[in-house]
């Protein structure tokens, strides 16, 4: 019998600090694209792909970015062999009016207040990193010019960081969780 | 010209919202008449395969590494045979103990339905009862869904003779899910033997069959099946009985219940867990003139026991439960 082992509800966040409208929230739902090969956590940067199901990082220059709600690893998302609970994860979506806390985001950036997020996936991932790491999210620096880099699809804007000294802006929720908060946006990259 | 009574209980409906408590909450009730029907639609078959049985919190069991519900169930142990020995031999041990597994929830929802009030008022229909109905038969399709999804895993693959491949032939000895070619009595009678080749032997008590398939189970003359029988479906059809000692639901879902397919079921105690912790529930919300509605619940199933589960597919070529 394949039995599962959760993570902890805390582990892994996705907290909505403002802007949560409750039952009127803009989310999205949807199949993860595939349980056992593209895992993601809680707070994971997730997008569309063609077959409307929802994958770890972009899956285009002009795909919407997601902020999951649930990871796979969490027992109403896939459970233990023949239980029928399960299936489906949501997502905030990049036009959300929401401030976000997450715990997904590359640990060695350095996180200012509006520095632009983008996916770790097509940003510095490495296989040896791991495959949850597929859904971080990391910094980009803008072009010389000040404006949005090239190729870049930007998924979030940094909000306040922690400004104490090697901290690289990252906050640290009430469990020791490094967090960073941002506003999910949607701006698709320039050729 | 609209129905005055109609017309006036969507008015009390609406009218009644504006109480100071915004919230209304009332268990889903049947639907109504005086509309034109365009499709049938069907309450759940999974909740007549497997009774669902009300929890409360008191019943769900706590873990340490998820705050997600759980009911943890026991398992009926399995033990070594006995044997014999010469006298004077003493028994071997055999430590006392039972698997155990869990029982996982999650929400099922309906979309949300909104309107203005004033659009309402003028259908001839009691709208909001009959979109209630209609939630309550989607909410109940796609527990179906979620459901079958758990048996044709528990099955396995089709005609897979391979333990390596087919891990219901590992584990209980006999596939799960075959072609017996087409239907007549033997390959019925054939169909019935499949739970009880397992290494469980058990017996099943339901198969569930679409309402397409059942008019070839209609068609089986009184040479294979007996002249009352034969002439009493023909006249009337074949409305839900007992005929091989097994109950036979009859689904329209034949998205889920393919054409040519039956599945069998042992009884419920064998089979798994069906738990509502919140049964189907309606919930409205009136504010101004905006009216808006949906319905959810949260259950858990599982269909746990491979040996309490078969599927017969009757076409293509004879493929035994046992290889």
């Amino acid at each position: 019998m394949a039995i599962l082992t959760p993570g902890q509800n805390f582990d892994h966040l996705c907290d909505p600090i403002s802007g949560y409208r409750g039952m009127h929230d803009l989310q999205i739902h949807g199949s993860p694209a595939d349980l056992v090969n593209l895992p993601f956590f809680k707070g994971g940067l997730l997008s569309l792909n063609a077959s409307n199901q929802l994958t770890p990082g972009l899956s285009s220059l002009r795909a919407m970015p997601l902020f999951a709600l649930n990871g796979t690893n969490e027992f109403d998302v896939v459970s233990d062999e023949g239980n029928i609970s399960g299936g489906t994860v949501g997502a905030y979506t990049g036009m959300s009016s929401v401030e976000l806390v997450t715990t997904e985001f590359d640990p060695t950036a350095t996180y200012a207040p509006n520095s632009l997020l983008v996916d770790y996936l097509n940003h510095g991932w490495s296989a040896p990193d791991g495959l949850p790491a597929k859904a971080w999210v990391t910094v980009v620096a803008p072009a010389g010019g000040g404006e949005v880099p090239v190729g870049e699809n930007i998924a979030g804007v940094v909000s306040q960081v922690n400004l104490a000294s090697g901290a690289q802006g990252i906050n640290v929720e009430v469990y020791n969780q490094p967090v960073i908060r941002f506003w999910p946006v949607y701006c698709p990259a320039r050729a | 010209m609209l129905n005055p009574q109609i017309q006036a209980e969507n008015e009390t409906m609406l009218h009644g919202l504006t109480s100071d408590d915004s919230m209304v909450q009332k268990t889903a009730a049947n639907g109504v008449n005086d509309y034109l029907r365009l499709q049938a639609r069907e309450d759940g078959f999974a909740r007549r395969v497997q009774p669902p049985i009300g929890v409360t919190p008191t019943d769900l069991d706590r873990q340490v590494d998820t705050v997600k519900p759980v009911i943890v169930k026991d398992v009926e142990p399995n033990t070594p045979s006995a044997y014999s020995v010469p006298f004077g031999n003493v028994p071997l041990n055999h430590y006392i103990d039972a698997p155990r597994y869990r029982v996982m929830f999650d929400r099922i929802m309906s979309h949300r339905y909104i309107a203005d009030v004033a659009n309402l008022l003028t259908y001839d229909m009691d709208i909001r009862q009959i979109f209630n109905d209609l939630m309550l038969k989607d909410v109940l399709g796609e527990e179906d869904r979620k459901y079958m999804v758990a048996v044709n895993a528990a099955v396995g693959p089709q005609n897979d003779t391979n333990p390596l491949t087919n891990p219901r032939l590992a584990e209980i000895g006999a596939l799960g899910n075959v072609t017996v070619g087409a239907m007549d009595r033997t390959t019925l009678s054939h169909a019935m033997k499949g739970l009880a080749s397992t290494t469980r032997h058990l017996s099943p008590s339901a198969g569930l069959i679409n309402n397409v398939t059942i008019w070839d189970v209609v068609a089986l003359d009184r040479i294979q099946i007996g002249g009352d029988l034969a002439e009493d479906m023909f006249k009337n059809g074949f409305a839900e009985m007992k005929v091989m000692n097994l109950n036979w639901l009859i689904t329209i879902k034949t998205d889920l219940v393919p054409n040519d397919v039956i599945y069998y079921f042992a009884p419920p105690k064998f089979l798994g867990d069906f738990y509502t912790f919140e049964d189907v529930t309606v919930s409205t919300k009136h504010e101004n003139f905006l009216f808006e509605m949906f319905c959810y619940e949260m259950l858990g199933a599982t269909v746990k026991n491979r040996g309490a589960v078969a599927r017969v597919q009757f076409n293509g070529s004879f493929q035994d439960w046992t290889v």
